[in-house]
């Protein structure tokens, strides 16, 4: 199971020949099996850190362990989610969902069982042949959804996956990662053994960069709360209450949001 | 369906236009449009066709390598910064000059066969695929290159499923745009050092002031023309079917 450890990680780019850094002095520790969600100011770094973390940014300084193991590189078990341009629209929603497990050669058979389940999970079977120029944007994130489920990834990155969905289809996305997220988890507390029976294994580790205070409240079990110039992590927020039932409707998960906007003013105050 | 009856339409406008227009100005130049067709079905099954079938043959011929080198060449420098910084400057010395009077080279190298009319023809449609091509291989997102790799994609994979497809629809526009473009070289090509093709045949019943002929050859590169087009539509649609929806 990925814990995930960063250490002092900072990430320098350039540009215009001038080095500016993205981000600086990052410590995190996320167990695995939690949810934290990322908030901060736009150009705090936060989706350099997601993408650090992903494998496809190198830190210009610091380390990244997962699992105990220093990152190089993509790791098979991370799965990213992108806001736009994840999915490709000459591919059809199965090909596009299929799109990881074709790449890494996984048996014709195999794929189209695999997905087959995933799909019809998330209720786009019936949209199967479709391409992304047809379907809703919501529609279109289930499948970005489906293909990352389809890798049966441990740690699950996700880039401001909805923000740019209006707000039901938004909830309604984010009851989903929760409902994945949860049943991971109950099944990871189960431990069932490799019999091969499509169950997913373990608990899923979710990592997940918004600028939406409803959702870091929603989806984060722990909020990280970053500032700007340059980018680093200013306060960390439990959120123990995250994921009980109807948890959007209840006062604490307002009282999260109220202390979140609270740290978010005073953060930029500050910068 | 529609489409057919469409360049039927097309086709009866043009016709009453023409007719009006040989009617108005009774030009010798100008022939009727019937006695035009008439000439055209009448040669159809001989001589013209012959011709007919050559020109097309050179224009397919060279549309489809230029298309075939242009295409990965497009791609790779499109994405590929370093060798475009070296290849890019020649290519835009090289795209504006007129390819055309590289003609008697062409000719006095390869022969006054079917080769030298292709090479000419091939170099011309390959910069317009060319250019078009490395264009749409660089606006390609960020993302989605990144979305690829994040799946543990390899580049050749990258290249494969990514910045192939994502080109491809624009490659075709810059195709169908050059295949006009090889027509109208055809026809100049043709009109030196050669007694085959279109291109031969307008011009030889020009110089016999056989304009019945002469317009007989026009209408019958206005079909190449239609065929070529309706050729590529059909190969878009193979090759990019989400592009049309």
């Amino acid at each position: 199971m990925p814990d995930v450890d960063l250490l002092n990680v900072g990430v320098d780019y350039e540009h215009l020949g001038r080095t500016v850094t993205a981000l600086d002095g990052v410590d995190l520790h996320v167990p695995a099996g939690d949810a934290l969600a990322i908030i901060g100011p736009s150009g705090c770094g936060k989706s350099t850190l997601l993408y650090t973390l992903s494998g496809l940014i190198k830190p210009t300084r610091g380390s990244i362990r997962i699992d105990g193991d220093e990152l190089q590189g993509q790791r098979l078990q991370t799965a990213l989610i992108l806001q736009d341009y994840g999915l490709f629209q000459w591919n059809t929603v199965f090909d596009n969902a299929a799109l990881g497990l074709r790449v890494r050669h996984i048996p014709k058979g195999q794929i189209k069982e695999r997905v087959g389940k995933i799909l019809k999970r998330l209720g786009l079977w019936e949209m199967r042949d479709r391409y992304p120029g047809q379907l809703s944007g919501g529609q279109r994130q289930r499948v970005a959804i489906a293909r990352s489920l389809s890798l049966e990834p441990d740690l699950l990155l996700m880039d401001e996956p909805f923000s740019s969905l209006d707000a039901l289809t938004r909830e309604e996305l984010q009851n989903t990662v929760l409902d994945i997220w949860l049943e991971r988890k109950t099944n990871g507390k189960v431990k069932v053994d490799g019999n091969g029976n499509g169950h997913l294994p373990g608990t899923l580790t979710v990592v997940l960069v918004t600028h939406s205070i409803e959702e870091a409240a929603f989806l984060g079990r722990r909020i990280a709360v970053m500032g700007i110039n340059p980018g680093r992590i200013t306060s960390m927020v439990d959120n123990e209450e995250m994921g009980e039932a109807d948890y959007r409707n209840t006062p604490g998960f307002y009282d999260h949001c109220a202390k979140l906007r609270g740290m978010l003013k005073d953060g930029v105050r500050v910068g | 369906m529609d489409k057919a009856r469409g360049y039927v339409g097309a086709t009866v406008g043009l016709f009453v236009i023409w007719y009006a227009l040989a009617a108005t100005f009774k030009l010798q130049a100008l022939p009727s449009p019937v006695i035009v067709f008439a000439d055209f079905f009448r040669l159809l099954p001989g001589e013209l066709s012959r011709h007919f079938a050559i020109s097309l043959y050179r224009v397919l011929v060279s549309t489809a390598l230029g298309m075939v080198l242009a295409l990965p060449i497009g791609l790779v420098l499109g994405r590929e910064e370093r060798l475009d910084r070296f290849f890019a400057p020649l290519i835009f010395i090289l795209y504006p000059i007129p390819k055309v009077v590289f003609l008697p080279v062409f000719l006095f190298l390869l022969g006054i066969g079917d080769v030298s009319k292709i090479v000419l023809i091939t170099v011309i449609v390959f910069f317009q695929i060319l250019v078009t091509t490395r264009d749409a291989a660089r606006e390609i997102p960020n993302q989605s290159i990144m979305s690829m790799q994040s799946l543990g994609a390899t580049k050749w994979q990258i290249y494969r499923h990514v910045i192939y497809p994502a080109s491809l629809p624009k490659t075709f526009t810059a195709i169908r745009i050059a295949s006009g473009t090889a027509i109208a070289v055809l026809f100049f090509a043709e009109s030196f050092a050669t007694e085959e093709g279109l291109g031969y045949f307008i011009m030889d019943a020009w110089s016999r002031f056989n304009y019945a002929d002469m317009f007989g050859g026009i209408v019958a590169m206005a079909v190449m023309g239609l065929l070529v087009y309706e050729l590529l539509e059909l190969l878009e649609s193979r090759l990019c079917p989400w592009s049309k929806l």
